[in-house]
């Protein structure tokens, strides 16, 4: 039985799938939707984990079915050919008979490599009539080479999804969890701290510390549990260690070094957490020594790490104030406007199958080009 | 008749074949046992452990413990060519017609061995199948986490799901054989721990180098490993130079 399930939770409510969670998505994606039905083209630009893939699959479902939706990444191997993309989209019988689909949405993803070039063949497809709207999707607009005339198609529908203030975040997991008691809000709101403003970082952590907490059957996450599975290991859990530990090893090999035996068997552990704790914080430092250095952390180098996770706090606390938001928070409400009821419903069915009570779940096929 | 048998097995103990043996891990249970909670909980994981260490044994317990609805793929990345196609393995469920339709499954657990790189298409796939839900769980396996050439936008999916791999150290190893030979005095401790240096420390190398001394013995006819029998790995190593 794992910790979820003694909650009361058929699975694991802080999963990272956006599938998951969409139906709290932070923004409000009617809007972008109606703009796409209006025939704009959205810029949709935002850091890892703030929700760009969220937001395309909302869009991609409110449309699916309809054989309307087109998606290519950038970062894939096949070549960037608008052509074949639109052709790819009809059907047998359009194909042969040679009539093209007209008023196509194109989610291009990964865009950031996409070249000025390629930016005006899709603006010509766009204003012949063939895509009704294009989605763009990457890390910057800035640091993009886009087509003069596109940027002048782009420049005032660029929608920055940004990280979570801790309110979102709170909300998020109240989303997840409804009312039961199991974080209280301070302690949500310094796991956000620590969680580097990235959603799914933040739902990982809040997994593995009610995790903990569960296991030690606690029905309340209190500090010292964050303190343990984020302090001194975030991979967390107390059984895991046991596998890192080599208290047998000393007994045989060196009977003489019997008192470094505990310095031992912290040690890996602490290395993981420098290791793991940099990559959640300092995501883009590269940090060679962490893994290459043989275990042995010293205490200082675990200071340094709490230093930099406060540091990150406190610039993260500046930036939500500078940031000015561009997208305003709407919460979508469930039910017959929620695009996703429909996954939703075949999500509890699946759920249910695996009870072996259920039917099959029905997927309907969408246009999705891979 | 087999060297095996001369010593008394009925098959050699020191098959390192994945399927078999995966009674005799070592130090694993606590690993297992996360390794089933990230699956059943839907993640992204990394199982990073050196070579021989059990990473593929892992993967067979998994596949056993989810498997029987056809919806684990076990996928060895080491021994694949570059063409692998994602989407098609996923498909493969639903067979030739699903291919057609596009069909994709729901709630897959793919499970990728030996994953040095994964090209791009392929992290694209991953990514946008395991969001989407069709993939509720991926375990790659490697020996390096850091050197594995992944995106960073799947490195932000696994975020801190880097579970690493017990230390076996010359106890292990001697338990590690033990539970293969039983109380056959085929070696003693002493011997294991020294052919287990000798491997460096890898799993894979000592079941390799056990075998190598206890086929010398049987021809010998002997059934205890001798320290003569250990030419069998110095001239090995010297061919390898």
């Amino acid at each position: 039985m794992t910790w979820y399930n003694k909650l009361g939770f058929h699975s694991n409510p802080f999963s990272i799938k956006p599938a998951a969670y969409s139906s709290m998505v932070a923004y409000d994606v009617d809007y972008l939707i109606k703009k796409i039905k209006d025939s704009e083209m959205i810029f949709i630009e935002g850091e890892y984990g703030t929700g760009k893939t969220t937001i395309l699959k909302t869009i991609i479902n409110n449309f699916r079915g309809k054989n309307k939706i087109i998606y290519y990444s950038f970062n894939s191997e096949s070549k960037f050919d608008i052509e074949k993309l639109v052709d790819g989209a009809n059907s047998v019988i359009r194909k042969v008979t040679g009539l093209k689909h007209r008023n196509m949405i194109l989610m291009l993803d990964e865009t950031h490599t996409m070249t000025a070039e390629e930016g005006k063949e899709v603006l010509r497809y766009y204003q012949e009539g063939i895509l009704q709207s294009v989605v763009f999707v990457s890390n910057s607009y800035q640091e993009m080479d886009i087509y003069d005339e596109l940027k002048n198609y782009l420049k005032n529908n660029v929608i920055k999804t940004v990280a979570l203030n801790q309110d979102e975040a709170i909300e998020l997991i109240r989303s997840r969890i409804g009312d039961i008691s199991l974080f209280s809000k301070k302690v949500l709101k310094r796991i956000f701290d620590l969680s580097d403003k990235n959603p799914r970082r933040f739902l990982e952590y809040c997994e593995d510390i009610a995790r903990y907490a569960v296991e030690r059957d606690e029905m309340k996450v209190l500090d010292e549990h964050v303190d343990a599975v984020l302090k001194i290991k975030p991979e967390a859990k107390v059984e895991p260690k046991k596998f890192i530990e080599e208290p047998k090893a000393k007994k045989v090999e060196e009977k003489v070094n019997i008192e470094e035996k505990p310095k031992k068997v912290e040690a890996p552990k602490k290395e993981i957490q420098k290791e793991q704790v940099k990559v959640a914080i300092v995501k883009e430092k590269p940090h060679k020594e962490a893994i290459k250095q043989e275990p042995i952390a010293t205490v200082e180098e675990i200071k340094e790490v709490e230093l930099e996770a406060k540091e990150s706090k406190e610039e993260s606390d500046d930036d939500d104030k500078k940031r000015p938001k561009k997208f305003k928070i709407n919460k979508l409400v469930e039910g017959s406007k929620d695009p996703l009821g429909e996954i939703q419903a075949s999500e509890a069915h699946a759920e249910k199958k695996e009870d072996g009570k259920g039917d099959t779940p029905e997927y309907k096929v969408f246009a999705f080009d891979n | 008749m087999d060297w095996f048998e001369k010593l008394g097995f009925e098959d050699n103990p020191f098959s390192s074949d994945a399927k078999a043996n995966h009674t005799a891990l070592v130090k694993m249970d606590p690993m297992i046992e996360e390794i089933i909670y990230r699956i059943s909980s839907g993640s992204m994981l990394f199982i990073e452990s050196g070579e021989g260490t059990g990473k593929t044994t892992l993967l067979m317990i998994a596949a056993k413990k989810f498997g029987g609805s056809r919806n684990v793929v076990y996928l060895d990345c080491d021994i694949l060519d570059k063409k692998l196609n994602i989407t098609h393995v996923l498909q493969d469920k639903y067979g030739m017609m699903g291919r057609i339709l596009n069909k994709k499954p729901k709630d897959m657990i793919v499970l990728m061995d030996n994953v040095t790189e994964l090209s791009k298409l392929n992290t694209e796939r991953l990514k946008y199948y395991f969001d989407q839900g069709y993939i509720k769980s991926i375990v790659f396996t490697g020996t390096s986490y850091r050197s594995a050439k992944f995106s960073e936008s799947l490195r932000d999916r696994i975020g801190n799901r880097v579970i690493k791999g017990p230390k076996i150290n010359s106890d292990d190893a001697v338990e590690i054989i033990r539970k293969r030979i039983g109380d056959s005095e085929l070696f003693n401790d002493k011997l294991i721990s020294k052919i287990f240096k000798m491997s460096g420390s890898s799993v894979k190398l000592l079941l390799e180098n056990c075998e190598k001394v206890s086929r010398s013995a049987a021809k010998k006819n002997r059934k205890r490993v001798q320290l003569a029998d250990f030419k069998v790995l110095m001239s090995d190593k010297n061919d390898m130079v």
